[in-house]
């Protein structure tokens, strides 16, 4: 009969845990026992029953002693080791500073863009039934340009609500950031930024909180209104605002029928009073010429309004658009061209994602986001590697140490232990301080960022995910160094510790190439950022855009009081100009301009500026060709119109040829007019720099109702009398608009904040990063130079110089950093070139840039290696051959 | 002297080994208990009594041959010491003491 036996991992592990002397007389036992069980049960029953019988035998008596010694007490050595690590901390002050700040800046700076970045990755995430909305907007295709719009025309919900299964709810929100909503209730009238229009299902879709009211039924009377918490306290103190009426521009009477909690800042749509989009219908019925205005039948896709739909769960979004394409085609379309399509575009993806015409606001940026995202890890490896970098550097001193414990009986895991208990204190001193530094500076972050963001208790486990991290990371970076220490011999730590510590050093060194490679990449990233924004801030836009005030509501004024006010206001000595229309800001007007060649009409978008008398000597603009616009020569001065350089390039005319040329100028469904040119103008940038050139009209509008009074000064002296005067003025004509402006360069400047706040943040959280690896690396040098205190004696006394000795130490350092920067350049150079392609006016990224980086991060260097080089080579060798 | 208590189980197993007499080792024991008790112990309280019983003293072990039906492990073979026999002695008369302390009428029923 052949033996029969159990899996051989079972034995295995009998035998790993059982005391020798039993483990023969035990196995053998259980053996003659398992060749019965074979016989008369199956074979896994059998090695059931045999590692059934193992198990029974972990108990007390059977399980092998280990060692010698038998630890009662865990704690004991514990607390030692804790208390080890604090003296040690004690006796290397700078070392354990450096290596706890620099852990706790970096982790502060991560946490904060953790918070920045979790927070733009939780917009709209509170809807619950986010994940079914979709906002339709369209897409314009012409021969020039795309246009990618937010919006669609009013018309457009309900053909697509009525020809969609797929669609649950829809709803819009209009909004017009040039409206001037104003809204009164007893004393107060004032003009409210948040003024939204909207329909009922609005509530269905989006989950906004509510204090008091009927979501239900709070908007279905078209004299209602829906305010904030924030707008209720502004307007009724502590009163109950249910039932209270407003008045909205100095004519309906609206009640409060709803309380809304405050909409959360990551919303990618807020407001604070909504009001029923039938108002807004009622109010506008029949403005136009014809007096059959009604915006549910008005498919022009210049105006139109955010349409949210909720849809199916389930419904596939791209069948969905292209199902779509059907509205389009028969409402958009309707000259046979396919110009017109409409998107369907997740809700989720809105802030991040979208950066459309008419956005509802300015939507966040994924590119940034994951610059920053970028940095802050980067941050974090530099942080690690300070901290790999000095914990080996420490270890290697520790090497008579470790031979002393190991010649007192000390056991491998207890040398472990020690690092680990020391790694851990540095770790969790870092984390704390790290969590109060992020706490003190947050409001400034906050006000940096134009974020609320706060650290709240929620916040903590996700805050505690990055300690934890750092946690893992310092513990793998101290089992290195101190897996090293553990592995010598007592006699070699005791005795010879050269060799062992050469190769510690080497691989330290290429911890700093990182580092350096990674800081040098920041510095050309700064610089190459900086030269951007100023070439835009700096950049001839062409035109004067200084002295320039523009007043808000004066779109208001009729034609005949805006003569008046022009004469008022050009009494004034101070006031060179008075104009009214819209030649530059940040906002920009587009019409198709069709030119007809051989019989067949080519259709071009051109931006389009309604000027007013003299506006080229206001805005300094030079004629290039042709003539100005002449009140008294030109019999119909409507239609005349002035060109720029770049509209001409864009017809393929020459600046010459241009005059006295012929456009269409079509405008939804009215008749089209046709134009001659008169002029051409020179090239200006008059909107964002981001963009290149617009080809642009520039039309006279004989009563010029509807634009905005540009007010140009000759100086900006006694600023405070003049915007007095100009007051006085206005207030005279306009009783019921208040007085407010703006001054033209601040508006085209603002334009860029959002910019320059982000990388004015990337900024600061790269030298940031650049501190942080100098501190690592100044710790490394101390450390270098400690090492060598004496063989640096030993030279001075045999006559070496200070440079030469100074050269000695921070050599190696500084041919890191050399290579460091030799292996950035390139990276660095295709990473910001890539960058710098979103942009129509690119700064040239020259040698100097590099030149910069590479003398800064010498220079950084330099610092911190020579100070503590320099201080031992300058230092009496006397004291330094002392030092045993 | 330390008391010489004895659990039930380990006096059962210390009552085997006199009784396997020259082959005492883990799996004799546990084959004579559940010849004669009817219970079958897991082999591994045989073995804890038995280390139990040596540390108290009242048994000893030498190591006995390997076969290759125990894949070449050697047995631990147990025999009574001195202190064994004593004690087994003890706890015996300790009963017919209290045995014979107990009235007959106990055992035999009846009425008083």
């Amino acid at each position: 009969m052949s033996q029969h036996s159990p899996p051989r991992w079972m034995m295995k592990f009998f035998r790993w845990f059982c005391r020798e002397e039993l483990c023969d007389a035990v196995e053998g036992d259980m053996l003659v026992l398992y060749q019965e069980q074979r016989q008369h049960r199956s074979r896994f029953r059998a090695n059931l029953w045999y590692f059934f019988n193992v198990l029974t035998f972990l108990q007390s008596f059977a399980i092998k002693r280990r060692g010698v010694f038998h630890h009662l007490n865990p704690f004991n050595m514990f607390f030692n080791n804790l208390k080890i690590g604090f003296r040690l901390m004690r006796k290397h002050k700078t070392y354990s500073a450096i290596n706890v700040m620099g852990l706790a800046i970096a982790l502060s700076a991560v946490m904060l863009m953790a918070l920045f970045i979790k927070d733009e990755l939780s917009y709209d995430r509170f809807n619950s039934k986010g994940k079914d909305v979709v906002r339709l907007s369209h897409r314009q295709e012409s021969p020039n340009t795309t246009q990618e719009s937010a919006r669609l025309p009013f018309a457009a919900k309900q053909a697509i609500a009525e020809s969609y299964p797929e669609i649950d709810k829809i709803t819009r929100f209009y909004y017009w950031s040039e409206d001037t909503p104003l809204l009164a209730y007893e004393g107060q009238n004032q003009v409210e930024q948040g003024v939204y229009f909207t329909e009922p299902d609005v509530f269905e879709i989006f989950d906004f909180e509510w204090i008091s009211g009927n979501p239900a039924t709070a908007l279905s009377d078209p004299r209602s209104i829906v305010l904030t918490e924030k707008m209720a306290l502004k307007y009724f103190g502590h009163e109950n605002p249910m039932g209270k009426t407003m008045r909205f521009k100095n004519n309906n009477k609206l009640v409060v029928t709803g309380l809304l909690k405050d909409i959360p800042q990551n919303s990618h749509i807020t407001f604070d009073f909504l009001l029923p989009l039938e108002l807004q219908r009622q109010m506008w019925l029949g403005w136009d010429e014809e007096g059959s205005y009604d915006l549910e039948r008005d498919w022009n896709h210049a105006l139109g309004v955010w349409t949210y739909a909720l849809l199916a769960p389930g419904t596939d979004l791209a069948l969905f658009e292209d199902k779509l394409q059907m509205i389009a085609e028969e409402h958009l379309n309707k000259d046979g061209k396919d110009e017109f399509s409409i998107q369907v575009q997740p809700l989720f993806d809105i802030h991040l994602n979208s950066d459309k015409l008419n956005e509802a606001r300015a939507n966040g940026n994924m590119v940034q986001l994951y610059g920053l995202g970028a940095i802050a890890i980067l941050i974090l490896v530099i942080a690690c590697i300070n901290f790999i970098n000095l914990t080996s550097a420490q270890a290697n001193k520790r090497f008579k140490e470790v031979g002393l414990r190991k010649v007192m009986g000390a056991k491998k895991t207890e040398l472990v232990s020690q690092f680990l208990a020391e790694a851990l204190i540095l770790v969790s001193l870092a984390s704390t301080i790290a969590l109060i530094i992020a706490n003190v500076t947050l409001p400034y972050f906050n006000q940096f960022m134009g974020k609320s963001l706060s650290i709240r208790l929620e916040e903590l486990p996700f805050l505690s995910v990055f300690v934890v991290l750092v946690v893992v990371i310092a513990l793998l970076s101290s089992l290195r160094p101190s897996m090293a220490a553990v592995r010598i011999s007592a006699i070699q730590g005791l005795v010879n510790t050269f060799n062992l510590m050469r190769s510690k050093q080497r691989f330290s060194r290429f911890m700093v190439i990182g580092q350096f490679m990674v800081c040098n990449l920041l510095i050309i990233g700064i610089l190459v950022i900086n030269n951007q924004l100023d070439l835009l801030r700096n950049k001839d836009l062409g035109f004067d855009k200084s002295e320039m005030i523009i007043l808000k509501h004066s779109r208001y004024l009729r034609h005949k009081d805006f003569g008046v006010l022009q004469n008022q206001l050009s009494a004034l000595p101070v006031v060179q100009n008075v104009n009214r229309g819209y030649v530059a800001g940040t906002k920009s007007f587009n019409g198709s301009f069709g030119i007809t060649r051989g019989g067949s009409e080519d259709m071009f978008s051109l931006g389009v500026k309604w000027v007013g008398e003299g506006f080229n000597e206001m805005f300094d603009i030079q004629l290039i060709e042709g003539r100005n616009f002449d009140e008294s020569s030109d019999t119909n001065i409507e239609s005349a119109i002035l060109i720029n350089a770049a509209a001409a390039r864009e017809f393929g005319w020459s600046v010459e040829e241009s005059i006295g040329q012929k456009l269409s100028y079509h405008r939804g469904s009215r008749p089209e007019v046709v134009l001659n040119i008169i002029g051409v103008l020179e090239d200006a940038n008059f909107e964002s720099l981001y963009d290149p050139i617009v080809p642009s009209v520039f039309r006279r509008n004989k009563s010029s109702v509807g634009n905005e009074v540009v007010i140009k000064l000759n100086n900006t002296n006694d600023l405070h009398n003049t915007l007095n005067k100009i007051e006085a003025a206005w207030t005279s004509i306009m009783l019921n608009w208040p007085f407010e402006f703006s001054f033209l360069d601040e508006q085209i400047e603002a334009q860029y904040a959002k910019e320059e706040k982000l990388s004015a943040a990337i900024k600061y959280f790269a030298i940031l990063a650049v501190f942080i690896a100098f501190l690592g690396l100044f710790g490394l040098a101390s450390f270098a130079v400690q090492e060598r205190t004496k063989e640096i004696g030993v030279r001075k006394v045999l006559g070496a110089s200070t440079a030469s000795l100074f050269s000695l130490v921070s050599k190696r350092f500084l041919w890191a950093i050399t290579a460091s920067f030799l292996l950035a350049a390139p990276i660095g150079y295709y990473l910001f070139d890539q960058w710098l392609q979103d942009f129509a006016y690119q700064v040239q990224i020259g040698p100097a840039v590099f030149l910069t980086a590479g003398i800064m991060s010498l220079v950084v260097a330099l610092i911190a290696v020579g100070f503590k080089s320099l201080k031992a080579a300058s230092r009496n060798p006397v004291n330094t051959l002392r030092y045993e | 002297m330390k008391t010489n208590y004895l659990g039930e189980f380990e006096e059962l197993v210390l009552l085997t080994v006199a009784i396997v007499h020259d082959s005492a080792h883990g799996l004799t024991v546990k084959a004579e208990i559940e010849k004669q008790a009817g219970r079958n112990p897991l082999l591994s309280s045989v073995h804890k009594s038995l280390i139990r019983l040596e540390d108290k003293g009242y048994l000893k072990s030498y190591m006995g041959e390997a076969t290759a039906e125990r894949g070449g492990r050697q047995k631990r073979l147990y025999e009574l010491t001195v202190d064994g026999k004593k004690v087994l002695n003890a706890s015996r008369e300790l009963r017919n003491s209290m045995w014979s302390s107990a009235p007959k009428v106990v055992w035999e029923g009846g009425k008083i």
